[in-house]
């Protein structure tokens, strides 16, 4: 047997290397610095996701889209395009990170190490263009998120947080397992150039041994993007891990894991498109009908923010079940709303988290709506009216980033003829302004229960968070021009 | 076809029939005094029913995860050894890297006292 | 040249932006420091680029970027261009360089104001605003700024907001436009659903496409702008805020409710006139309710008391002069008598600003008297200013006026040219009431307790500055009649359907050509002088008679004409008109629909959908066990459910 091997292609993944790289580096520091000079690792990990940024920029100009690795990879804009933003998450997760474990006496541990890996991961996931590369890049982003969910050691909701997310998450990517097998005893393949042209034309697409796989594989999708019915482990997950660490969950895996999906559904399975558009509408109108009606009752801001995570993910659904390919400029608009809706939503949730860390003590992390938000405009205006300016755009306010983002979205569900995913997806935004608007109101209307407590000072890098998410939030609302053109530009799911 | 699942069938039928007549043999053959101890179902010398409190050190799970790391790079090994003239240089490389990576997390196990039996 | 012109509007930003987040700390009493730059550096770029038009008699403009170009929401794509011709040329002249002055005048008037930077940092987003107004090409953008200005004439009316008739003005400013304002709203709705594209020129322009268009839709377009129009530049119906708006500090009187922010309306026009010159009866709509407001506010005008009222009227009137004469097609003259009335009537608020200052914030004529004295140089100035308005020959109002009215005569409406000579009499004899009343005859004020005095320099600076072109500027643009330089300049603006289409076409053929079709015959225009000249006088003479000498008795004329004087004092009854026909039978309205339907009907619905939506959440909260062992049974149930369905009904089960 004569066993040609691949070219050796490394400027192709030069993102995910760096990072890579980045995390062994920071691995290995880990374990000679003394602890005293553990946040530099902090703005080591921070280096690397810039660096990394930088070939993610190079690559954009480059010889894309490309195939590499025995087409096991895919590079092209699309992937490039999610990797940046997964990237800016990560990064603005950091710099959120280094004071926070400081003050909550967390331990930096392996924390940045852990998460440069599954940053990593989330690269991976982007450009992955085969069931296998797909499978290893979610363990990889998975098993660095559980540990980083049970991260504070010392307490027992991090603790549960980290089991559940584990066992559940095991449990679930056991279904994605089988459904990669048998998607694979059907066609014989799991790369998904090969599968599209497998499909095309061919009888397969009846055969139900493809059609449970695809049903598995998107169980597996569903659990990692929290859709409902799948969305149970979000909340205890989110509210017991760290909050830098919740911040950086909410918002990275959902931006890599919706790529992987859409580069799936659309680049390797057009030719299911009514199946799994019809299995994704169902979910979308769960999705966004349960994650917002439950939001209303949480008292907990990360509860809170959790389930509106859940409503936030069926939204960019909603955009995935227009993306269809027959009709080029529908599957455009969705296929751009969707990548614009993910990068205004990293900003305007990481703001909201920024917040939340930003009002978190040592002994006590503040995360009750009622008690700690009460008055909070009074004690620390610019906090509040950050708050204030993310909650409105995660409510969909015009002139934020959140309305631009719903408006595509609903725009291109109507245009591809799914009205009643945008009816559902209006009527449940005006159901999410009850909780979002609610966090306004107790921050300009309540009585302060802590008043004579001196203000937090805001730690810098914490500020610099705050403002990078406060200008893209206002900014892409006003003039969303510059990441509409470059997510247009991103349009090209992988090469032939 | 069917002849394959024949030859099964009668394996199996074999197998059975073969444990079934040795225990039988041993029950026609021994002698029977029970008492408590020798009711009780052999586990490696180990009591078997033992109140819930007893613990185990997390230790024995380390040195088992790094035992089975090490025993599936070594299974790796083989087929690439195997292969090694076809893989040339490339095949190299990327064991090289490959075992530079474990080697890595063997240094952070290492340096973090996870083979230290204290 | 082109990529600097985003510096006109950005620096009244940046200045608006410094002052108001650092103002109180930093620069204190230097709040004016940033704004002066900012207006300078404005002016001094908006010279170079209205240099360049006229060097090379082509508009110049600058892209900034596009709104949601890729949004691709039905061409809805606004370009934020900056676009300046010969028209644009002069609004943004206007607007920075006596924004100028008065930024300086300001700084003396308000300088013991706790509010200072306050006061600044308005100032300079208003000025922001405007300039967005007059620089945009296309209805979004110019609506952008008609909105911005609203809004900082607002502030500004309310600026000592601790005063209750300043706060009831602010509102009353404000609800008013809002009136307006929507029909300019609905007006864009109907101009972008007739031509797809809310933008100006252009091969996809609006004015390159009205060919075809229904002459019912763009007269409907026509009149709804009108509604916008009429509510910023205060006619008709609308005119009611502007005199009530006199309660915002002088140097906001002179900046937004004399030169620019009101004729806002009148320049929106000017800029469309190629849409009105194709719905005839939108234009008559405008020459009526212009001449109509002209002649009413002048008649008030007449009674009123409070220096700065007789201002406002006087500026309502003006502004109505400039509206009638853009119903009568006469543009050129209009826009010729909004530059000079910016300059005169800048002028007189700003000396009546430093007759106030200088009076302790007394603002009753009654109580002055005999100011020229204590106060020379206001009182030349003032003089100047007052000349110019009411159209003394060769000032500058003198010129600009008569163009008006000579052109409404050419265009074909002599009677509404005749009623402007009337109001153009009546505008010689309020003025110099004013005149007289302030600065000549006995003190009528108690020299105990007040002692007027001169402002200062940094006061007295911009009223010379403004004096000099007040009684200058129509002898250097206005000679000769009806061909005079502002003819030449704004001429290619009304070529070609106002869309520059044709480029090489040279400014002076144009104007030749204009000229041969488009001029007055002698007879009008020497008659129009010799009328102008006379009424102007007469009006003077009156004036002197009944308040400079007492020759006749004032309080003999009011019981003579006791009828007129009260229907002139009560400002026709507008107010009470408004009270009895819309604020009362409204309120009764809200209240009927604030207890019945309202805490009624929609609250019942509004909490029933809340208690059920919260009910709802209620109950899932219990399904959220916490059990991991739930939770996988959820994910498991959900599977079989999607496999299920996937293995038993086939695909395509769901319809699109």
């Amino acid at each position: 047997m004569e066993i040609a091997p691949p070219p050796f292609d490394l400027g192709a993944i030069a993102p995910f290397l760096i990072v890579a790289v980045g995390a062994m580096i920071a691995l290995l520091a880990d374990l000679f610095i003394p602890p005293a000079r553990r946040p530099a690792l902090g703005y080591f990990a921070l280096g690397t996701t810039l660096v990394a940024i930088g070939a993610c920029v190079w690559l954009w100009g480059g010889a894309v889209p490309r195939l590499a690795f025995a087409n096991m990879i895919a590079v092209d804009r699309f992937g490039l395009f999610v990797t940046i933003v997964t990237l800016i998450g990560a990064a603005l997760s950091i710099l959120l990170s280094v004071d926070f474990l400081q003050e909550q006496r967390l331990g930096y541990g392996e924390y940045f190490p852990l998460m440069l890996f599954t940053v990593s991961g989330m690269i991976l996931l982007a450009f992955a263009n085969d069931l296998i590369t797909f499978f290893i890049a979610l363990e990889i982003l998975s098993l660095g998120l559980y540990i980083l969910a049970g991260s504070a050691r010392g307490r027992a909701v991090s603790q549960e947080s980290a089991i559940k997310y584990f066992l559940l998450g095991s449990f679930s990517f056991g279904f994605l397992v089988y459904g990669t097998s048998l998607i694979y005893g059907a066609t014989g393949t799991t790369n998904f150039t090969a599968l599209r042209v497998a499909l095309e034309g061919s009888g397969l697409t009846d055969n139900p041994l493809l059609l449970a796989g695809l049903a598995l594989v998107l169980v597996g999708f569903a659990f990692k993007l929290a859709l409902a019915p799948f969305h149970m482990w979000t909340p205890d997950v989110y509210s017991g891990a760290p909050t830098a660490v919740t911040a950086f969950m909410s918002v990275g895996t959902k931006v890599a894991t919706f790529a992987a999906l859409l580069r799936l559904v659309t680049g390797a399975l057009p030719a299911l498109y009514a199946d799994w558009s019809n299995a994704l509408f169902a979910l979308a109108i769960v999705t966004m009908i349960l994650g917002n009606l439950a939001a209303i009752t949480q008292r907990n801001i990360k509860r809170m923010l959790a389930y509106s995570s859940i409503g936030q993910a069926g939204y960019v659904l909603v955009a995935v079940v227009a993306s269809d390919t027959t009709q080029p400029g529908v599957n455009d608009a969705a296929q751009s709303s969707v990548l614009f809706y993910l990068l205004a939503y990293t900003f305007m949730n990481l703001g909201a988290f920024a917040v939340v860390v930003a009002l978190a003590r040592p002994d006590d992390e503040r995360l009750d709506l009622d008690r700690d938000y009460a008055g909070l405009a009074r004690r620390q205006p610019l906090l509040a009216a950050a708050m204030a300016v993310f909650m409105l755009s995660l409510g969909g306010i015009p002139l934020t980033a959140g309305f631009m983002g719903k408006l595509l979205v609903f725009r291109a569900a109507i245009e591809a003829g799914y009205w009643p995913l945008a009816v559902v997806g209006v009527l449940t935004s005006a159901v999410a302004l009850a909780f979002y608007l609610r966090v306004v109101v107790r921050m300009y209307a309540g009585e302060s229960r802590h008043a004579e407590e001196r203000p937090a000072r805001v730690p810098v890098p914490l500020a610099v968070v705050l403002a990078v998410c406060l200008v893209a939030t206002i900014q892409f609302g006003i003039l969303p021009a510059i990441p509409l053109d470059a997510a247009r530009g991103a349009l090209t799911i992988t090469a032939p | 076809m069917v002849d394959n699942y024949a030859i099964i069938l009668i394996m199996i039928l074999t197998v059975l029939g073969f444990g079934a007549l040795l225990l039988s043999i041993g029950v026609l053959v021994r002698p029977y005094k029970p008492t408590p101890r020798k009711l009780q179902s052999y586990e490696s010398g180990v009591p078997n029913i033992e109140p819930l409190k007893g613990r185990y050190t997390p230790r024995f799970y380390v040195i088992a995860i790094l035992f089975v790391i090490f025993d599936i790079e070594a299974i790796f090994l083989f087929p690439w050894a195997v292969a090694f003239d076809q893989l040339g240089l490339f095949g190299l490389v990327e064991m090289v890297l490959f075992i530079v990576i474990l080697l890595i997390g063997y240094a952070y196990a290492w340096r973090r006292g996870a083979l230290e039996w204290v | 040249m082109e990529n600097w012109l985003f510096l006109i509007p950005l620096m009244p930003l940046l200045a608006f932006a410094f002052d108001l987040l650092l103002g109180r700390r930093f620069p204190g009493k230097w709040a004016h420091a940033p704004a002066w730059i900012a207006m300078a550096v404005a002016f001094v770029v908006s010279l170079l680029a209205v240099l360049r038009v006229a060097r090379t008699g082509e508009p110049v403009s600058q892209t900034l970027w596009r709104w949601m170009p890729g949004a691709d929401l039905g061409g809805f794509d606004i370009p934020f261009t900056i676009f300046i011709d010969q028209l644009t040329s002069v609004m943004i002249l206007i607007i920075t360089g006596i924004g100028f002055l008065i930024h300086i005048y300001s700084a003396g008037y308000m300088g013991h104001d706790p509010g200072y930077y306050r006061f600044f940092a308005y100032l300079s987003l208003f000025v922001f605003a405007m300039l967005v107004l007059v620089l945009g090409d296309n209805f979004l953008v110019m609506f952008f700024g008609w909105e911005g200005v609203g809004l900082c004439s607002y502030l500004l009316i309310g600026y000592w907001f601790d005063r209750r008739s300043a706060g009831d003005a602010a509102k009353k400013a404000f609800i008013v436009n809002r009136v307006g304002d929507f029909g300019f709203l609905i007006g864009m709705f109907l101009l972008f659903t007739t031509f797809g594209t809310l933008s100006f020129f252009g091969p996809e322009g609006i004015f390159a496409n009205l060919a075809g268009k229904g002459e019912g839709v763009l007269t409907a377009i026509g009149l709804l702008l009108f509604v916008g129009a009429m509510g910023k530049s205060a006619q008709g119906p609308l005119t009611v805020w502007l005199p009530d708006a006199m309660e915002g500090p002088t140097p906001v009187s002179a900046l937004i409710h004399a030169a620019t922010m009101v004729t806002a309306g009148v320049y929106m026009m000017v800029r469309a006139h190629a849409l009105y010159e194709a719905a005839p009866v939108a234009l008559l709509v405008v020459l009526i309710v212009g001449l109509a407001t002209c002649f009413i506010a002048a008649t008030i005008g007449l009674v009123q008391n409070d220096i700065k009222r007789v201002m406002a009227y006087s500026t309502v009137s003006q502004l109505g002069y400039m509206v009638f004469a853009v119903g009568a097609g006469a543009f050129i003259p209009a826009i010729f008598h909004l530059m000079t009335h910016a300059f005169f009537k800048a002028l007189l608020f700003l000396g009546a600003g430093s007759v106030i200052h200088g009076m302790h914030e007394e603002q009753d004529m009654r109580k002055m008297g005999g100011l020229r004295r204590s106060m020379p140089i206001t009182y030349a100035t003032l003089v100047a200013g007052s000349l110019a308005l009411a159209g003394f020959p060769l000032t500058a109002g003198f010129f600009s006026k008569d163009e008006i009215l000579v052109g409404t005569w050419f265009e074909g409406y002599p009677l509404a040219a005749i009623v402007g000579w009337i109001v153009a009499f009546m505008t010689a004899f309020y003025t110099f009431r004013m005149i007289f009343l302030t600065f000549h005859g006995q003190p009528r004020f108690d020299p105990e307790h007040v002692h007027p005095h001169e402002s200062p320099p940094v006061m007295t600076l911009p009223l010379i500055a403004l004096a000099i072109p007040s009684l200058l500027l129509g002898i250097i643009v206005g000679l000769p009649a009806e061909a005079g330089p502002i003819h030449q300049w704004l001429g290619p603006v009304f070529e070609g359907g106002g869309g520059h289409a044709d480029a090489a076409r040279t400014m002076a053929v144009a104007v030749a050509a204009a000229e041969e079709a488009h001029h007055p015959p002698a007879w009008l225009t020497v008659g129009g002088f010799a009328a102008s000249t006379l009424l102007s006088l007469a009006g003077i003479a009156l004036a002197w008679l009944m308040y400079g000498t007492g020759r006749i008795s004032a309080q003999a004329m009011g019981r003579r004409f006791a009828g007129l004087y009260a229907l002139f004092y009560n400002k026709w009854y507008l107010d009470d008109i408004y009270q009895a026909l819309i604020v009362a039978p409204l309120d009764v309205l809200a209240r009927i629909l604030w207890k019945w339907v309202d805490a009624g009907f929609i609250d019942g619905i509004v909490n029933g959908v809340a208690h059920l939506t919260g009910g709802v959440s209620q109950q899932l909260r219990k399904v959220q066990t916490g059990v991991v062992s739930n939770y996988a049974l959820a994910i498991a149930l959900g599977t079989v459910i999607i496999v299920g369905v996937y293995l038993l009904l086939g695909p395509q089960f769901l319809a699109r």
